[in-house]
């Protein structure tokens, strides 16, 4: 498979500060790869350099095969970007914008109208087509923000946190706006919440004080992540018995009681969810609460550097 | 290969934020208050003070085109200048420039954008403010012309130029707009005071502002105008880049 | 003073004041926020300071920020 960035013991430091930690990374061309990592991790410092703003200490970035050279412009042509928070021009349009965009890439006229035309239709904008981007939601500017990275028909885009900013519906709209492009172009995006990778990426790589923590596919990180921890209270009583019950099954990883809440982490969910509900249902306990919680980022980093330990 | 797109959107920008309308609203506003200040500044002051009579000259067209190099050099191209220190800064503070610089625009076309934008601005309204300044003088005192107006007035759109300069630099090594503005009237002040210097205004790539005074009551050569317009020129070139050179290696 | 051959002189000029006077209200008036001082400040500073107050406004109360957006 051929490689749409490769990133080879990047290294950049603010003072004191190590943003970047001897990075590397390898982005399979045509897929979604999600850069997941807490806030100041070092995601955007990377992004920053890969489309050639910050100077990286050392290391060697690749794009296509191309190598990244601060300072030299030449790679653009295959890139678009979006950064954490786009900075629009208020008093334009949002087509005025995209011709604006188009036209710093020398795009000809013929090419650039309908290509703004479909990007509008795709992010879902025709029909602010010519308002004042002063006016837009977060959601709407961000939506504008994939459009314009994708005016010169790049081979890659990338993605700064391009949702954190959003309310659920927009996070929704851009999430799937992002899943439309799966198969047309490379597309490389940070984000610090999980849920957003696991719905999109095909590979991911999570950092932590800019270093690599985790490169995997995301069907890999799904089986290793496979304890799910689960949480219940009862109407009326029974905890602690139950909690003994428990006590006695294998697939139980570890427990906790504290006053009426079980709190237990499983091995196997499916045989757990069956027995547990069984045995509720024998001994005529009243549920209260039942959830399954999904393992946070934090559980997936401990498993993570467990791993690696 | 110049890519004018951004020039354009810089132009453009100025007119969408009415950022050329109010420059160019001041700059007339001063052109007509010069020529009718000359005029009637004797009446203004007989009224003032009734009780003493006090015989002045009669003013002359000169006296109107001091007034105006006088009002264009002071607050005029201050407002212009600190409107002008934004131009970078901001786009830094608003983050507009990191979707610009990584698109298909060197830092050069960026920035020499930025300068020949701000020329141009500054062009239109001195423009503008030097035919109101004509039309009323013409008006007031029935003729506008003298020796060496042409040349004062290229002078003057030379320290334009340079100023311009000076605001793309204050605004390249400034984090955030206010800070460029400072600088940029800081700059202002510094180059106002090297002109108290006697006979080294010529030197000075603001030396305009006094010079054109020399030049109104004939005390000035030619080649002093020659040498401060060169001066001014590659001053106006030096500051530019080593703007240019700051915000090349800068990381954004 | 001759007033009657004075008044096409200072047309004009009030014009050009009005217009700056107008510009600059419009302009607070789509802000969300001014720097130092609130918006009636601003208003005052405006109506009554004629075009040096305008100026001030622009200069002070932030041209600087105008394409700050709605954020």
């Amino acid at each position: 498979m051929k490689t749409a960035v490769t990133i080879r013991n990047l290294v950049k430091t603010f003072g004191d500060v190590c943003a970047v930690n001897h990075l590397n990374l390898d982005v399979p061309e045509g897929s979604i790869y999600g850069f997941l990592g807490p806030n100041g991790s070092g995601k955007t410092t990377t992004l920053k350099m890969l489309v050639g703003m910050t100077e990286p200490d050392s290391g060697e970035i690749e794009l296509f095969g191309n190598k990244v050279v601060y300072g030299n412009d030449a790679f653009r042509e295959d890139i678009g970007f979006l950064p954490d928070v786009p900075g629009f021009y208020d008093w334009m349009t949002a087509k005025e914008f995209l011709q604006f965009s188009g036209s710093l890439y020398h795009i000809d006229p013929s090419v650039l109208q309908p290509r703004i035309q479909e990007l509008l239709t795709m992010v879902g904008l025709t029909k602010s087509a010519n308002k004042r981007i002063g006016g837009f939601s977060r959601g709407m500017k961000q939506r504008l923000g994939i459009a314009q990275a994708l005016v010169n028909d790049p081979k890659i885009i990338l993605l700064d946190e391009p949702v954190s900013a959003l309310d659920p519906i927009g996070r929704k709209e851009v999430m799937e706006i992002i899943g439309k492009l799966a198969g047309k172009v490379t597309v490389f995006f940070s984000t610090h919440i999980l849920a957003d990778v696991e719905r999109i990426c095909d590979r991911v790589i999570i950092i932590k004080d800019g270093k690599a923590l985790l490169e995997d596919s995301i069907d890999n990180i799904h089986a290793m992540s496979g304890a799910r921890n689960i949480e219940m209270e009862f109407e009326n009583g029974g905890t602690v018995p139950f909690g003994a019950w428990l006590e006695t099954k294998p697939w139980v990883e570890s427990l906790a009681i504290e006053n009426r809440r079980i709190l237990l982490k499983v091995g196997d969910l499916q045989i757990a969810r069956t027995e547990i509900l069984q045995r509720v249902s024998e001994q005529g306990l009243l549920l209260k609460k039942f959830v399954i919680a999904e393992p946070t980022l934090e559980d997936i980093f401990i498993k993570a550097v467990n791993a690696h330990a | 290969m110049l890519n004018v797109s951004f020039l354009k959107k810089e132009i453009k920008e100025s007119v969408k934020t009415s950022r050329i309308l109010i420059l160019l609203a001041l700059f007339v506003f001063f052109a007509i208050v010069s020529s009718l200040t000359a005029r009637y500044m004797n009446e203004l002051l007989s009224l003032m003070s009734t009780d003493i009579i006090i015989t002045f000259p009669e003013p002359t067209l000169t006296d109107a085109w001091m007034q105006f190099f006088k009002n264009t050099s002071s607050l005029c191209l201050i407002v212009y200048l600190i409107m002008m220190t934004g131009t970078v800064a901001q786009e830094k503070a608003k983050g507009s420039i990191m979707l610009v610089l990584t698109k298909r625009v060197s830092r050069f076309n960026f920035l020499f954008s930025k300068f020949v934008g701000g020329v141009v601005i500054f062009s239109v309204c001195y423009a503008a403010s030097i035919l109101v300044s004509g039309l009323y003088t013409q008006i007031l005192f029935s003729g506008f012309a003298y020796d060496g107006l042409g040349m004062s007035l290229l002078l003057f759109w030379m320290m334009g130029v340079f100023f311009t300069a000076v605001a793309v630099f204050a605004s390249v090594i400034s984090k955030t707009p206010t800070t460029a503005a400072l600088l940029g009237f800081a700059a202002y002040a510094l180059f106002s005071i090297l002109n108290t210097i006697r006979g080294f205004s010529q030197y000075n790539p603001a030396g305009a502002s006094a010079l054109v005074n020399e030049i109104l009551q004939g005390g000035s050569t030619t080649s002093s105008q020659l040498i401060c317009l060169a001066v001014t020129a590659v001053a106006a070139i030096l500051m530019f880049s080593a703007g240019y050179g700051v915000f090349k290696k800068q990381e954004i | 003073m001759p007033l009657q051959e004075l008044l096409p002189l200072l047309i004009p000029l009030i014009v050009v004041q009005l217009t700056m006077q107008v510009v600059a209200l419009i302009n607070l008036k789509h802000k969300t926020k001014v720097r130092f001082g609130n918006k009636l400040v601003w208003v005052l500073i405006i109506v009554f300071g004629t075009m040096l107050g305008s100026i001030l406004y622009f200069i002070l109360g932030g041209v600087a920020d105008e394409d700050g957006g709605n954020d």
